[in-house]
Formats: structure tokens, sequence, C-alpha cells
């Protein structure tokens, strides 16, 4: 689910840099003409997740050396800034939900019946036993403010259309002082202007961990990914998928619908 | 002859004799007395650390004690422990699961030291269920009941029957969450457990982290009775035997390397143990460096001796006494007032070990017992009178005089009897 925000923020943070160009030095006319095709390229991808909002149901199965389990999670969202999730299945964990708005995130755990804010130390943490932490959720949102980007790749076009091949390369680099933990984010979309995934580096080069985006779908006019998953690069053979049950753009959501009273319910 | 001469010798001086003796007798008496606190002391850590705590032997899952990972378990805990409880010798067989949460009343949340206890055989390792200052211990059956340091009630606001909350990850990195009723408060004189313990029903503690029939340990206490499960800890063999017998029946070897990590509680926490040992040592330190400044003494007194002595020393020499004979006369001196000594050190050191025994020393500070390598000891220690202490008193006693008699003895013997006598007349 986060990982949908985070296509979504990167995206967002893509298409609305409308002045790449002072990030970089030199201004020549190709690369003028290079800003204009991405632009172009990510103003195009990120109506892709620009739904004003999504009501979806989705399974999150996650693997580790010790264990598989698969969670139930039904989620809503209003644009980037405001997302609810609640978990339906298993048993064990049914209710319990996140809520998002801005840069704030609150767990509600019912069977204690407590709302609890996540705190600065507990962003790190992982959100249900799953490789996605509690900051991919909120931290988004920033993501516009705290990198820089820088086209690699494109698809050649030879004339009589596009490389089949051919991807789109976006390194990301965060500005000197962004409060981000990655060192570097790697964007790769194909010709068709889907994303295929997005690889994170910590400050060292090391690959911390990727997504990548599955089984494209069209939902409402728009090619979504209806499955995503998360690799840590560190540990083999672990994941965790998430699979669209379903997904619907543009529903009409109560505005109290993110607040802390619907977490309760 | 010698016997004879010696003994009148030593009367000779009967104040300075006296008091020589007197002062290594204080100094056998006060040693007597410390090795019997001490041994007090050990046995009272003894019986708190090992027989209550640590037990005799311990199983963990290999990697547990070294990484405490939730998920570092011991499966199929229920019929490990019936395994366990049915093995020749084991008296106790306690489970226990550990973790970390948050615990939090309506308005205050502290962190908590999470230990789910069978409430039954935990009592009847460590009479936790003693340490309760107002409620009562665990329900037998799980009744998402709660016990906790009472330090950490006070700082949670929290009284009997309040309901507390407790949140934190389980074994999946799920959200375990809970909400348990608080039956009884628990002072258990150990600061950490205290301000942050927390028992749970061991079952409750499954469910809230799932970790369903597993657990973190299995403390093991051997012998029959209470005395005989003490005697049966401190012997390095014995437990070593034991853990060999508990390994037997409880590890099974796959592809040469074991499941299950069983440690005799030397192993599991060699710093208490080597604290035990050490404290023993200084006892011994103890006894000699007392021991050796009573030796000046007899040094000081000897050598008085036989300065205003040695013109009678130069005669004997003169009669034709060996020196090997004064050497002799010496040494005979020195043992009867080590003797004599030795009467007076074990009249006090007698008096002393009794008073200590019986009305004990009070220890407390401010009402509390002193904390010992993280156990908290009673606020009243008692001696414990052991022979091995009289016979190593005696033992040092003698060989310090006897030490401390060489150089009296040779300066005796090598007395030049001319000058000897010439200057005993001036």
């Amino acid at each position: 689910m986060q990982s949908m925000f985070i296509i979504g923020l990167h995206l967002t943070a893509f298409a609305q840099d409308t002045q790449p160009l002072q990030n970089t030095q030199a201004q020549s006319d190709t690369i003028k003409a290079q800003a204009g095709e991405v632009e172009a390229l990510l103003d195009a991808t990120d109506d892709l997740n620009r739904g004003r909002s999504s009501h979806s149901l989705m399974t999150m199965k996650v693997k580790t050396a010790r264990y598989e389990r698969e969670m139930k999670v039904e989620a809503w969202t209003q644009g980037t800034e405001k997302s609810l999730l609640k978990i339906r299945a298993p048993k064990r964990d049914a209710g319990v939900s996140t809520l998002k708005v801005g840069d704030e995130a609150w767990n509600y755990l019912p069977k204690v019946d407590r709302t609890l804010k996540l705190s600065a130390s507990s962003m790190g943490g992982a959100w249900m036993g799953s490789h996605l932490t509690n900051d991919d959720l909120v931290r988004g949102s920033r993501m516009r403010d705290d990198y820089t980007w820088r086209l690699l790749a494109r698809p050649q076009a030879d004339g009589s259309g596009i490389d089949q091949q051919g991807v789109y390369k976006i390194e990301l680099i965060p500005k000197p002082n962004a409060p981000v933990v990655w060192g570097k984010v790697l964007v790769v979309i194909d010709a068709q202007k889907r994303p295929q995934s997005l690889s994170y580096w910590n400050e060292r080069e090391v690959l911390i961990r990727e997504m990548s985006f599955h089984d494209y779908q069209k939902v409402k006019e728009q090619f979504v990914p209806m499955r995503m998953r998360v690799t840590p690069s560190k540990k083999a053979g672990e994941f965790t998928e998430i699979i669209y049950e379903q997904l619907d753009f543009d529903v009409d959501l109560s505005p109290r619908l993110f607040s802390l009273q619907s977490l309760k319910r | 002859m010698i016997h004879t001469m010696a003994w009148r010798n030593l009367w000779r001086r009967k104040q300075r004799t006296l008091f020589t003796a007197l002062a290594m007798g204080v100094g056998v008496a006060l040693s007597m007395g410390s090795m019997a606190l001490q041994a007090g002391i050990f046995s009272e850590v003894f019986d708190e650390m090992v027989t209550d705590t640590l037990g005799h032997v311990q199983v963990h899952h290999p990697k547990y004690p070294s990484l405490k990972h939730l998920h570092d378990t011991l499966p199929n805990a229920q019929s490990l422990l019936n395994k366990a409880e049915s093995i020749q010798d084991v008296r106790v067989v306690a489970p226990r699961l550990f973790s970390v949460a948050l615990v939090g009343s309506e308005t205050q949340s502290a962190g908590a030291l999470i230990m789910g206890v069978d409430p039954e055989r935990e009592t009847k390792l460590s009479e936790i269920d003693l340490e309760l200052i107002s409620g009562q211990w665990l329900s037998k059956q799980p009744k998402h009941e709660m016990t906790l340091g009472i330090e950490l009630a006070e700082e949670l606001g929290v009284q009997l029957n309040d309901e507390l909350a407790l949140v934190g990850q389980d074994a999946y990195g799920g959200v375990a969450q809970g909400l348990f009723k608080v039956v009884g408060l628990i002072e258990s004189g150990l600061t950490e457990l205290d301000q942050a313990g927390v028992w749970l029903h061991l079952t409750d503690a499954q469910d809230l982290f799932a970790l369903d029939d597993q657990v973190h340990e299995l403390i093991i206490v051997g012998g029959h009775s209470a005395q005989e499960a003490m005697n049966f800890g401190k012997g390095q063999k014995q437990v070593q035997a034991f853990k060999k017998l508990i390994n037997t029946a409880l590890n099974e070897q796959k592809e040469g390397s074991s499941h299950l990590l069983i440690q005799t509680w030397r192993e599991a926490r060699p710093s208490v143990s080597q604290l035990m040992d050490t404290q023993q040592a200084s006892a011994y330190i103890m006894l000699i460096i007392v021991l050796a400044v009573a030796a000046i003494g007899v040094l000081n007194t000897m050598l008085m001796n036989i300065y205003e002595r040695s013109r009678e020393l130069g005669v004997m020499l003169a009669l034709g006494v060996k020196p090997g004979q004064v050497r002799q006369l010496i040494f005979t001196e020195s043992f009867y007032l080590a003797s004599l000594a030795l009467l007076m050190g074990l009249m006090l050191g007698g008096l002393i070990d009794y008073l200590l025994a019986t009305y004990g020393l009070d220890f407390s500070v401010d009402g509390k017992g002193l904390s010992y390598g993280g156990v908290r000891l009673s606020p009243r220690l008692y001696g414990i009178f052991e022979q091995s202490a009289l016979w190593l008193s005696v033992f040092a006693l003698y060989s310090m005089t006897l030490l401390a008699s060489i150089w009296p003895a040779l300066k005796a013997s090598r007395i030049e009897p001319i000058q000897a006598i010439s200057r005993g007349e001036q």
C-alpha cells in the first residue's frame, strides 16, 4: 500500500518539479530538451495514480526466512496526503488501522482501544512485520523537496517506434539537507511510461531494497500495477508482495473518513 | 624436656605472652567471623541466584542467549517440559517467555519487561509469590491477569484490579496487543524487575506474542529437597553430570548439531559464577592478612624474647646444647604461643559465630537489603559456621606462627656464646 503512495509521490514529485533545470549547473539546449521530455514523461506517468481518491482491497503477502503470512488490507486514499488502512484478516490483527494525514500517522489497536501516534523513533520500524517501514508511509510526501533528479537513460527512438527494451532511468540524489535515509534512488520506467521499479541505496552506496511493479491493468482509464513487490537486497528469498483484489479511483470519500474517530471504527 | 622449658619460658613474661596470644586470637576470631558471614552471604546469594533464578541447568534456543530474538524459541514447549519433568533427579522445571512491550494505563505508559511464566511452576522455583506486597499471584488458568513491579505500578499510577494495555511486537512483526487486569504488585528488591517487570500467565503471553507452544527458557533445578538442591548446584561435577543427564534426555542430535542449548548456571552466567568464586577467594585473603599482622606480633615477641635471653641462650650453647635444639626450643615456644592464641581465638570466634548465626547482622540500607551481583539480599544476614573455615583458621594460624618463628629461631641458634655472655654481664 505504501508503495502505492510512493510511486504516486515520486511521480508527483517529478511532475511538480516544474523547474528541474535549477538543479543543474549547465543549461544547454539538449538538457532543456531532456528536461522537457522528462517532465512530459513524468506528467504523463504522474496521472497513473493521480486519482483524486481511491478505495482498494489488497492482499499483503510477507515472506521471510522464518515464515510466510498473508493479510487482507482495506485502504482509502485521498490524493497523496491522506490515507487510511484497515487490516481485515487474519483475525488476530483484524481492526488494526493506520491513518496518515500529511506528515503524521497513527496506529489504532482495537483490542486495547488505543491510538498510538507514530513517533520519529518508530518510523524506521516495519509496518506490521512487512518489508515496508512506517517511514514509507509518512516521509513520502516530502520527496519532492528531498531529491534532485538526473536522467540516465531513455528508450532509443529508431524512427519507426520505441525500442522494446528501452527504459527510462532516472536517478534521484537527496538534496544536501534533506531528511531522508537513502543515499540514492533509481527509478525505472518502461517505454509505455509505466514504472517498473524503484531501487534504494543507502549513503554508502549499498543497495538496500527494490520495489517492483507488475501486472498492469486498466482501471478508470489508467494503467496501474495490480501487484507490487518489495525485496530487501540483503535477505535472500524475503519479500513483501501487495496484490490488489479490488481497486477503484475517483470514489466519493467523506473528509471525515481521514480522522482519528473513523480510525477507531 | 624441651616442652617443659618452652612452656615455662612462655610464662616468664606473662603479660607479653598473653597480649601476643590475644592479638593472634582476635585475628583468628575475626577471620572466623568474617568467614561465617561470607558463608552466610554466599549461601544467600546462591539460594537467590542459583536455586531461585538461574536454576542448575538452563535450556535455550542456541541463539537466544546471545541475540535475544523473540523468535528464537524452544518449540513444542509443552512436550519438552513434560519430558524434562520426567527425568530422574529433576525437582523443578520452570518455562519462561520473555519480551518487551509498552504497558499503558489510560494516561501513562512505560516500557516493560514481559515475563510469561507458568504460575504454579514459577512459585515452586522462585517463590515469587512471597514477594507480592499486595494482591495475589497469577491464577493457575490464563485469565488475562498480570502482576507488575511496584515501582512500575507507581509510575503508571495503577492499583489492583485496574486494566492495563500491553502493546508490542509479535513474533511475526505484527502488533501484540492485549488488556490485562492487575492482580498483584511485586517488590522483588531487584531494581530491574521492580521498575519494569510484568508477569503474565505463560499461555496469555504466548497468545500475545503469537508464540503458541513456545518458550524462551526452561529452568531446571535438580535434587530431591531444597537443601539437596542447594548442594546439588554448588558442586561443579554434580551439576555437570546433571547437565549431561538432561542433555541426553532432551537434545536430539540432528545432523551433528544440537537443537537445544543446555548450560549449567555457571556456563550461562559466568559473571555470577566468577563473582562468587572471587568473593570466596577474598575471604581467604582477608584471613591471611589478619593473621599476617598477628604473625608480625609473634615475630616481635620472639625477637624480644631472644634478645632478652641472649645471655641465657649463650650459656646453653656454651654448655653444649646444639644449635638445632635451640631452634627446636624456639619453635616449640611459638607452637605453645600459637596454641594459646588458638584457644582464645576459638572461644572468641565461637562466640562471634554463635552471635552471627543467632542474631545476624543488619545490612540494610533504608530498610532494604544490599544488592549483590544483581540479587537483593535480605536486610539481615546470618553467619554460617563451616567446619572447613575452622580448619582453615587453625592451619593458617599455625603456619603463620611457624613462618614468623623461623627468623628468631635461626637468630637464637647462631648466637655467639662468648659475645652473648659477656654482653649479658654489662
